[in-house]
């Protein structure tokens, strides 16, 4: 076990000395932690117990963090060495399946857990403060252990499972979400359900689901969280969260243990797939890619990256069936919306849906040709680096068609609630500066999958969130606080779309030098 | 009244090229020139500047100093019409591992501008050109190395360029693969393209090109023809005669020639390695003796052996 580790925990060390990354990854943890600290220190006169305010900030930060970025992290494990083709002279080293899988995912484990580390003497600090014990830091920290020692073998599995690092991230992402959703989504719904009389609390299936749910409840780290970071805590440090994160990450471990040879078998590997494009051999080629367009780009794009015809379709099935499920489960909640509140409810869905596309199209635009190898043969087309993104994602808004349709739908429903949100966007200075947000984010998506090749879009959002609590304290700073909410909003809004006009032309820019580097 | 034969129209001249990364220097003051219709072949060991000068020319990368022209456009100044007149073949192919074959043609020829009915013939005369037209729905991604090479170079000639940079197009490829390829090159330089193309292997290059550009560490080390190369060795050149059949005292016959300086058989083969000065014989004299003596012939050639000593002598050892 000790040769098998070694060599896997070595390789990561050294790059991780060598790689500036690391030591940006943890200056830019320290920066946030004294954020956090100058925060608690600006509302110490308001807060009872500041010592807990502050580690309570720095335990769910961490929680979400590891939810957000762990996918990203650990579902790279294996599918690096598939999208690298080394996963076959890894295999053919005198090294065990096992082996490699722990050698890979504990390397990753200790430097994630490096960070946790490095949270102790700033986290011990709040004790001083006031409000928080020892014993809560114990049981808190092994909470987030844990927590992590379950994503990363969920990461682990679903790299094992995936032929690509995307559908890695995928499938780990959709998991995680849907235990820390759907779980307590269901134990309301089971709640009302009884409560309404609809089910009876001593049947079958309320007997069989009510427990089910409630330890997998109490298997969230946000739960066991509310239940540390509650005064007067003196339970054990190693909780029933503890104990059931680590069971399942060791269960998720031996299921890629089980089909690590099976999945690593296909040479094709790491390569990106069809997804629902079929053949124009196939009899279903309707749904195929068919002859390029005048407008090649788009076609590509639409088809290649956006999955065509038969996803737009299976896309469009699946937002009617979530939304759908929204209305059957508010009746079934006793709350039926009516049309005009269902028509917002559709808006608000389908423009959160929408956004959150976008920024993943413009992470994919550049950052699919790098990873696919194919940006110079791109660049050669006689046409500007200008008009090859806005080609590409005019293809790519293809994409959004369904969403679109959705969205028409809502709007239908309730008209007057889209024209009031126009309204509000253009004469709000805090809608535009919202607005100058995103733009910036969606500049960054498309910006940063020329610098790094991997994890383009959570340093991304990373970068925008960051940038943007600096940036409201630098405005605030420089205006002194004087001059009214709407003038500081104003010149917020001003400033943002200014970076992100920059940031377009730094891509650009970037982007023609890129095809040389390549 | 005399004739003169007119100057081949030069399609890319480069002058005092350098180019930096960082503090590496990739190019430091190469010159060369690429004429019209000529397979030019660009030599030089790993990490010599090749690809650099590659990417440069197929307008991918700025020249930071130096002049460098294609089809008399400045780069990179004039970069849109040079990338309609070139195919560039990089040397990790660049292709979309999950189109298929027609897809991924059909993509770039629509790319630059071709109607779709003319796509379709296109296509198909570049997949039989490169013998790849029975695997033309195929995926990408199933086709091995050397069928991906040739749907590579088929993507390059795709919009009927007139010149073709291919970027170690051989690498990787088995001996018969290799073969065939330097054949479809042959042909395209037949039908009139330019071809420019890099390698390590002197060698390799020797039977197809008919210029010849060594680089290494950045710095030239000889441009022109490829009989002007050979001619460095002094006036000894050096072929390989072989025979259908071994001829008994053919090699003594030989020797006894004027301006043979050697004759060498292999054990019981029908080849022989021959050196003659030029200065006193011709390969055409020799070979005509050769065949007074009843040999019949299979193929006359230049000992490409002696490339590799050239190449050796013009590089320096070790890495970069």
């Amino acid at each position: 076990m000790r040769i098998a580790i070694a060599p896997f925990f070595l390789q990561s060390l050294r790059s991780d000395a060598r790689s500036g990354k690391t030591y940006l990854v943890r200056a830019v943890m320290a920066a946030f932690l004294l954020l956090m600290l100058v925060s608690v220190h600006e509302r110490w006169q308001y807060v009872a117990a500041p010592g807990l305010d502050l580690f309570s900030s720095i335990v769910w930060t961490t929680a979400f963090i590891t939810c957000l970025a762990g996918p990203f992290y650990f579902a790279s494990v294996i599918t690096e060495e598939k999208e690298n083709k080394t996963i076959g002279l890894l295999k053919m080293t005198a090294l065990r399946p096992a082996w490699i899988l722990m050698g890979k995912s504990t390397s990753q484990m200790i430097a994630a857990g490096m960070l946790l580390l490095t949270q102790v003497p700033l986290v011990l600090l709040s004790v001083t403060l006031g409000g928080v014990s020892l014993r809560q830091i114990a049981a808190a920290y092994c909470a987030l252990a844990a927590h992590l020692v379950l994503v990363a073998n969920l990461g682990m599995l679903f790299s094992t499972l995936g032929r690509t690092l995307k559908r890695a991230v995928t499938g780990t992402s959709v998991c995680l979400l849907g235990f820390f959703l759907l779980v307590p989504l269901g134990q309301h719904m089971l709640g009302n359900l009884v409560g309404r009389g609809s089910l009876s609390a001593s049947g079958l299936v309320y007997r069989t689901l009510e427990p089910l749910l409630r330890w997998a409840n109490d298997s969230s780290v946000f739960t066991r969280g509310r239940e540390v970071l509650s005064t007067g805590f003196s339970g054990s440090p190693i909780g029933f969260q503890v104990l059931t994160n680590l069971g399942a990450g060791g269960v998720f471990f031996l299921l890629a243990w089980a089909v690590f040879d099976r999945c690593t078998r296909d040479h094709q590997a790491g390569t990106p797939g069809r997804g629902l494009l079929f053949m124009r051999t196939s009899r279903l080629r309707g749904f195929g890619a068919g002859r390029a367009w005048r407008s090649a780009l788009v076609w590509k794009d639409y088809h290649f990256l956006v999955g065509g015809k038969g996803f737009a379709l299976v896309k469009f099935l699946l937002l009617g069936a979530l939304l759908g499920g929204i209305y059957l489960l508010q009746r079934l909640s006793g709350y039926p919306p009516n049309a005009e509140e269902f028509g917002d409810m559709t808006l608000g869905i389908m423009i959160a849906i929408i956004a959150l596309q976008l920024v993943a199209f413009h992470e994919r635009i550049l950052g699919s040709e790098r990873r696919w190898h194919t940006l110079p043969n791109l660049l050669m087309l006689p046409c500007s680096a200008w008009g090859l993104v806005w080609r590409k994602l005019l293809g790519c808004l293809l994409g959004l068609l369904p969403d679109l349709l959705w969205f028409g739908f809502g709007a239908r429903l309730h008209f007057d609630g889209l024209v009031d949100l126009l309204e509000e966007v253009l004469s709000e200075p805090g809608a535009w500066y919202a607005l100058g947000a995103y733009a910036v984010l969606l500049q960054l998506a498309l910006y940063l999958p020329l610098r790094v090749r991997r994890g383009a879009l959570l340093l991304a959002f990373v970068l925008w969130i960051a940038g943007l609590h600096a940036g409201a304290a630098i405005v605030m700073s420089l205006t002194g606080g004087y001059g009214s909410e709407d003038t500081f909003l104003g010149l917020l809004a001003a400033l943002v779309f200014a970076l992100a006009v920059f940031l377009h032309w730094r891509t650009m820019r970037r982007l023609v030098r890129q095809g040389g580097a390549e | 009244m005399s004739e003169t034969t007119p100057e081949p129209e030069a399609v890319v001249s480069v002058e005092a090229l350098s180019h930096t990364y960082k503090r590496t220097h990739a190019l430091a003051g190469v010159s060369f020139t690429v004429t019209q219709g000529s397979i030019h072949g660009f030599v030089g060991p790993n990490g010599a500047g090749k690809t650099t000068t590659l990417s440069i020319l197929a307008t991918l990368l700025r020249p930071q100093t130096g002049t460098v022209r294609v089809f008399g456009h400045r780069l990179p100044r004039d970069y849109k019409a040079v990338r309609r007149r070139i195919g560039f073949m990089p040397d990790h192919l660049g292709l979309y591992a999950q189109m298929t074959v027609f897809e991924c043609l059909d993509f770039f020829a629509a790319a630059y501008g071709m109607k779709a009915r003319r796509r379709e013939s296109v296509i198909d005369d570049v997949l039989t050109l490169t013998d790849m037209i029975r695997h033309k729905d195929s995926l990408v991604k199933s086709l091995s190395r050397g069928m991906s090479q040739r749907v590579s170079l088929a993507r390059a000639l795709v919009h009927d360029p007139d010149l073709l940079l291919l970027d170690e197009p051989a690498s990787g490829l088995d001996p018969r693969a290799r073969v065939e390829l330097l054949e479809v090159l042959r042909e395209l330089s037949r039908m009139g393209k330019t071809i420019f193309i890099s390698s390590h292997i002197l060698g390799e290059l020797g039977d197809l090109c008919d210029h010849v550009t060594i680089i290494d560490r950045g710095r030239p080390r000889y441009s022109g023809t490829m009989r002007g190369l050979l001619a460095r060795r002094g006036d000894v050149a050096a072929y390989v005669l072989t025979l259908e059949d071994a001829v008994p005292g053919l090699a003594e016959r030989l020797a006894g020639q004027e301006g043979i300086a050697g004759i060498e058989q292999s054990d019981g083969e029908a080849a022989y390695k021959l050196s003659f000065d030029t200065g006193l014989t011709s390969a055409n004299a020799v070979l005509r003796a050769a065949m007074d003596a009843g040999a019949r012939v299979v193929s006359f050639r230049e000992d490409l052996r002696q490339l590799t000593d050239v190449f050796m002598e013009l590089t320096e050892p070790g890495v970069p």
